[in-house]
């Protein structure tokens, strides 16, 4: 009786009863897709990712050596620990190693073909046939070796050999993919050709039940159980072999990624349940307000309040099923949609991302639908139960009766308010030093995000507060509309005002989420571009990867697209042999050491950085040009080496330009000493980080010496140890061909990563505009789901102001003005809302971007996301002209004398 | 007429409104007493305080002083789901304004007491249609109020007040808002009631002719019971 009485009651009110179910249905399919998407991504990623580190689980190699040419060992202990390891299904050596093949520098690779197959360790497509005199050639060396007969040799060939190529190979994954040019043969084959019998660079090792270590459902605990396997192998190996974990160490990389994705579904999903929770809380208030007669006939009747409460969760109800079940299909339907036709346009066509709909998604819907249900429903019921009988039959009477105990009765809502601040705050206090200690990102996120939505709420209250002079301030704007219906309308608002607040708030956090959300990657992205420039610190930086081939000055300066360049170099704090490499510096007296990261720099080096980027805040150009050009005599002579030192080191450390500091270079058991001169205190080198100012944290601060100077000091440094990285300066002012000459010439002989500003800046302006886009859809949908709200409003009121609007008509009002008027109403809603939406949600970005890159010292740009913002105001526009049509299109039609007998 | 044998008895009633921060006296110390069965008609000009007395003899509303018993059982002694309970079982209420649900059938309206008292499906149509047999509008079980006559009306209200076979029917102006011959039949319904049924009824009213059919008239002014007795 109680699901049939809402649902005969909601039918009688079909415009409000669209409106939230429509609410709910966007919801609910909204999530969906973005929840179906995200789990079908994260599961074919987690697939792909994981193959993307080839099919061994784990590699066992020396743990010295360069991983693109490591060194070689006696294969068969080592091959018997890891098979005797629980859990290992099989293992099989590998021999990785480069050659040269007419001329050019290749990889071999010798294989157990039967291993490999017998595991599942098979990488190779096609796979190749194998066996003696014959090998398989990458799809690009084979270009180079048109006859299929290929000439190896190398140092370590005893003899040069020919091989005859038997199979053509399209695609491997046993090693990096930078590498196109190699050959496969078997290992015997390898093993003859090297003079290594019984030797191998790598084995490779398979997971019994593999798939059950990267399962994208529980990736964190799948992973830890396959580290813990990977510990026990490496366990039984001899001490200078090392096992990894590619694949494992892949989806780490990718979780990296995934799990912020995740949380920020996970705040997008509270938000937007929260708003359309208050849409139908909205919806369902001015339900139980006009249907308080009907309430008060049931409890007449006989029924309790509990029953009048079943009404109001049953109409709750009822828009939520018919919103949640469609709308979940709708998801569904629409990530089908995504992956097939929208991914293509972004070029993820080939990706094929099949669309998995797990039990758990359904059942979260599904729970969605039920919070949405008793969240809105709570405060309308709880209201409805409290009117008593006698004011809701008699409505003239409503209010009119004494209450004697409404001084002595909780102030609910005080209560509510005063819980939720004094929870929300003990949450962040107990959250917050519990995140900085353990550095547990997800618990500073969920810290940020409690505060943020408790600062949300302080500034939309507050903005509530700010409302009628708001609305004054529009209501003279809308002046156009007509005096008399201005005014009619200011004082309508301020007569539902009750009522109207519900859409007012509603309006008003939507927007400013969605504000919120696109300021923040505008303000991110215009920072980041300002910051790409510190970060690359040049037209180009190229960041050396092999410590074997750090010098590139001969390649460089072969290019014409290179106007000019500077090398930088550093050492590691740990070389590769596990020397403990520091320096750490101390005023003369030795007071506070502290240990640095000192840098050496090529003369070039500061016409080829941003000079715009420089900022120091002691000494001039002339001051720290000079140091770099200094030729290393100060080291010889035993003198101060001129230096730039960072701001946080000089603060730290209370020295100036002109002033001394020792360093001590620590090395094993070796030590140096060295002075050096300030000759300019700097807090920012573009492309040096270690410069900064704060002095929170000095330790690691830069100190920048001349390339001889620092080649002078760390010369018992192993060659293993050293960091280097060019910056380039274009010869033209389109640094993209500089950018192409240099990954050409640097990114597969010296393993260089090559990075320009023009490329991450048309990266990020990409992902500006994609962002931006995506805000628009959202502000779309926020708004919508916050426009059902004020239609239900304006149609409850407006229905019940028809004799008002017959009068008017008779008094002569055109139907003309009384629609004008209705719509001046919806309208000082709906931009007072906006303005303080976008107000609020824009500061609250600010204040997030500001305190975020504060940490590490990056300036946020002003940036305002103006696209989002023009949206904002025409799509407050439309929504207001609208609220006020929908409702005031069937009764200005009728007759006048129709509206005067209602 | 002894306590023992009333139905609805109030002592010295009294009901006061808070009305622009002054408080009014809608009942100022009312006694009365119904007997099973008898037909008491309560008159008096409009804002006399008939309706706020049929309201708190009804457990609608909680009195400002004095008690009211329903079949010997003080009101002010239950709580509120009690009071729910008790109306639902030994009162019935008819309105001047009919107070249907608008979004159910005449036969659906009947049916919500019983509904209300966990009476089946099939047993709760089958008494809803008897109900609106004996009120004539058989043929006009599955129509919505919006669709009835103002007569038809307030007979599915009647046929619902004795749904539950309640023994006190209020009634606030069951004919004020009828024609004449409407009134006419509506009122020769109600002595049908307490002559066949033995219902006892009490009815707030301005009709002449419903306060002559009652066997007891009492004439309310000013919150007080002026006069009682035959009409």
């Amino acid at each position: 009786m109680i699901l049939g009485l809402a649902a005969r009651s909601l039918l009688r009110h079909r415009t409000r009863a669209l409106m939230g179910t429509l609410g709910v249905l966007i919801t609910i399919a909204l999530l969906t897709v973005l929840g179906v998407g995200l789990e079908s991504v994260a599961l074919s990623s987690v697939e792909l990712m994981s193959r993307s580190g080839g099919k061994a689980d784990v590699l066992v190699r020396e743990r010295k050596g360069y991983w693109l040419d490591p060194p070689f060992f006696p294969a068969s202990e080592a091959l018997a620990a890891v098979r005797g390891t629980p859990g290992i299904a099989g293992a099989t050596p590998r021999i990785i190693t480069r050659v040269s093949a007419g001329g050019q520098a290749i990889t071999l690779i010798g294989l157990e073909p039967e291993a490999e197959v017998a595991y599942g360790l098979a990488d190779v497509t096609p796979w190749p046939e194998l066996g003696e005199g014959k090998c398989a050639l990458s799809r690009p060396l084979s270009a180079l070796f048109p006859s299929g007969d290929v000439v190896l040799s190398g140092e370590r060939f005893p003899t040069p050999t020919t091989l005859h190529c038997a199979t053509v190979v399209e695609r491997q994954q046993l090693m990096l993919q930078i590498l196109p040019h190699f050959v496969v043969v078997d290992r015997a084959t390898a093993e003859r050709l090297l003079g290594r019998p019984g030797e191998a660079t790598i084995i490779a090792a398979r997971f019994e039940d593999a798939p059950s270590y990267y399962d994208a459902r529980a990736l964190s605990e799948s992973l830890g159980r396959a580290r813990e396997l990977g510990r026990r192998v490496a366990s039984r190996l001899d001490r200078r072999l090392d096992a990894s974990l590619p694949r494992v160490a892949t989806l780490v990389r990718f979780s990296n990624v995934e799990a912020p994705l995740a949380s920020v579904f996970g705040v997008l999903a509270v938000v937007t349940l929260g708003i359309t929770a208050f849409l139908l809380h909205s919806l369902l208030t001015i339900g139980a307000e006009e249907r308080v007669r009907d309430h008060a006939i049931l409890r007449t009747l006989g029924g309790k309040r509990r029953h009048v409460f079943g009404l109001v969760l049953a109409e709750a109800a009822w828009m939520c099923l018919f919103g949640v079940v469609p709308g979940v299909g709708l998801g569904v339907l629409g990530a089908h949609g995504v992956a097939r036709f929208i991914a293509p346009l972004f070029g993820l066509g080939a990706l094929h991302i099949p669309i998995v709909v797990s039990a758990s998604l359904l059942r979260t819907a599904l729970g969605g639908g039920v919070l949405l249900t008793l969240a809105s429903s709570l405060l309308p019921g709880l209201a409805a139960t409290r009117m008593g009988i006698v004011d809701g039959l008699d409505p003239l009477r409503r209010g009119g009766l004494e209450r004697p105990a409404a001084d002595a009765s909780p102030r609910a809502r005080l209560v509510l308010a005063g819980l939720s601040v004094a929870v929300s705050s003990a949450l962040v206090f107990f959250l917050l030093p519990a995140a900085y200690l353990t550095g547990d990102v997800g618990l500073m996120g969920s810290a940020a995000v409690v505060l943020l939505v408790v600062m949300l709420a302080g500034f939309a209250f507050a903005g509530l507060g700010l409302l009628p002079w708001l609305r004054r301030l529009f209501a003279r704007l809308l002046g156009g509309l007509g005096e008399t219906a201005v005014a009619f309308a200011e004082r309508n608002v301020a007569r539902y005002d009750r009522r109207y607040l519900a859409s007012s708030i509603l309006l008003t956090v939507a927007t400013a989420f969605v504000l919120f959300a696109g300021s923040l990657v505008a303000l991110y992205d215009r920072s980041k571009l300002d910051f790409l420039e510190r970060q690359l610190g040049a037209d180009v930086r190229a960041t050396m990867t092999r410590p074997d081939k750090l010098d590139a000055t001969a390649e460089l300066a072969a290019l014409p697209e290179v106007a000019s360049f500077a090398r930088v170099t550093t050492a590691k704090p740990v070389s590769d042999e596990g020397f403990a490499n520091n320096v750490v510096a101390a005023d003369l007296v030795d007071s506070e050491p502290l240990t640095i990261s000192l840098y050496g720099v090529e003369p070039p080096f500061f016409e080829t950085i941003f000079p715009h980027q420089i900022r120091c805040e002691e000494g001039g150009p002339e001051d720290y040009r000079a140091i770099a050009t200094d030729g290393g005599s100060a080291v010889a002579a035993g003198e101060a080496i001129p230096a730039v030192v960072s701001l946080s080191l000089a603060r730290t450390l209370d020295v100036h330009r002109g002033d001394q500091l020792r360093l001590s270079l620590r090395l094993g058991g070796t030590r140096g000493e060295a002075r050096v001169r300030i000759a300019a205190v700097c807090s920012r080198i573009p492309s040096i980080l270690a410069f900064r100012g704060r002095v929170v944290n000095p330790t690691g601060s830069g100190v920048l010496v001349s390339q001889s100077s620092y080649g002078l000091l760390t010369q018992a440094v192993p060659k293993d140890a050293f960091l280097g990285m060019y910056v380039a300066r274009a010869a033209s002012a389109d640094a993209t061909p500089a950018a192409a000459a240099i990954r050409n010439t640097l990114a597969s002989t010296h393993g260089a990563v090559v990075d320009s500003v023009v490329e991450q800046k048309a990266l990020a302006e990409e992902i500006y505009v994609a962002s931006q886009a995506i805000g628009a859809v959202l502000l779309a949908l926020s708004l919508a789901i916050a426009a059902f709200g004020l239609v239900a409003a304006m149609a409850a009121t407006v229905l019940e102001r028809r004799f008002e609007l017959g009068v008017l008509g008779a008094l002569g009002m055109r139907r003309g003005a009384i629609f004008r008027m209705l719509a001046a109403e919806s309208l000082l809603l709906t931009f007072s809302s906006s303005v303080l939406g976008s107000g609020v949600g824009y500061l609250l970005a600010y204040l997030f971007a500001a305190q975020t890159t504060a940490l590490y010292e990056i300036d946020v740009l002003l940036a305002v996301p103006w696209p989002l913002l023009g949206a904002t105001f025409v799509l407050s526009a439309f929504v207001g002209v609208l609220a006020a049509w929908l409702p005031a299109r069937a009764i200005l039609r009728r007759p006048v004398a129709e509206a005067l007998a209602a | 007429m002894t306590e023992k044998q009333a139905v609805l008895v109030a002592e010295r009633l009294e009901k006061s409104y808070v009305v622009g921060g002054i408080a009014v006296g809608a009942l100022r110390g009312v006694d009365l007493s119904v007997a099973e069965g008898e037909l008491v008609a309560l008159v008096g000009p409009s804002g006399c305080g008939k309706t706020t007395l049929l309201h708190l003899l009804g457990g609608l509303d909680r009195p400002s002083g004095g008690r009211v018993r329903v079949a010997g059982v003080d009101l002010a002694t239950l709580s509120d789901d009690a009071l729910a309970d008790l109306r639902r079982e030994r009162l019935g209420y008819v309105f001047q304004t009919y107070n249907l649900f608008p979004v159910l059938t005449a036969r659906e309206n009947v049916e919500v007491p019983l509904s209300l008292q966990g009476v089946g499906r099939g047993e709760r149509r089958t008494r809803a249609l008897a109900l609106l047999d004996t009120v004539g509008l058989s043929d006009r079980a599955e129509h919505r109020p919006s669709e009835l006559s103002g007569g038809e009306r307030q007979r599915v209200a009647i046929a619902r007040a004795l749904a539950n076979r309640p023994g006190v029917i209020l009634l606030d102006e069951p004919t004020g808002d009828l024609d004449s011959r409407t009134g006419d039949e509506v009122l020769a319904l109600l002595v049908r009631l307490v002559s066949e049924q033995g219902t006892t009824l009490v009815v707030a009213t301005h009709d002449a002719k419903v306060a002559a059919a009652a066997g007891r008239v009492v004439r309310l002014r000013d919150g007080r019971v002026e006069s009682e007795g035959p009409p």
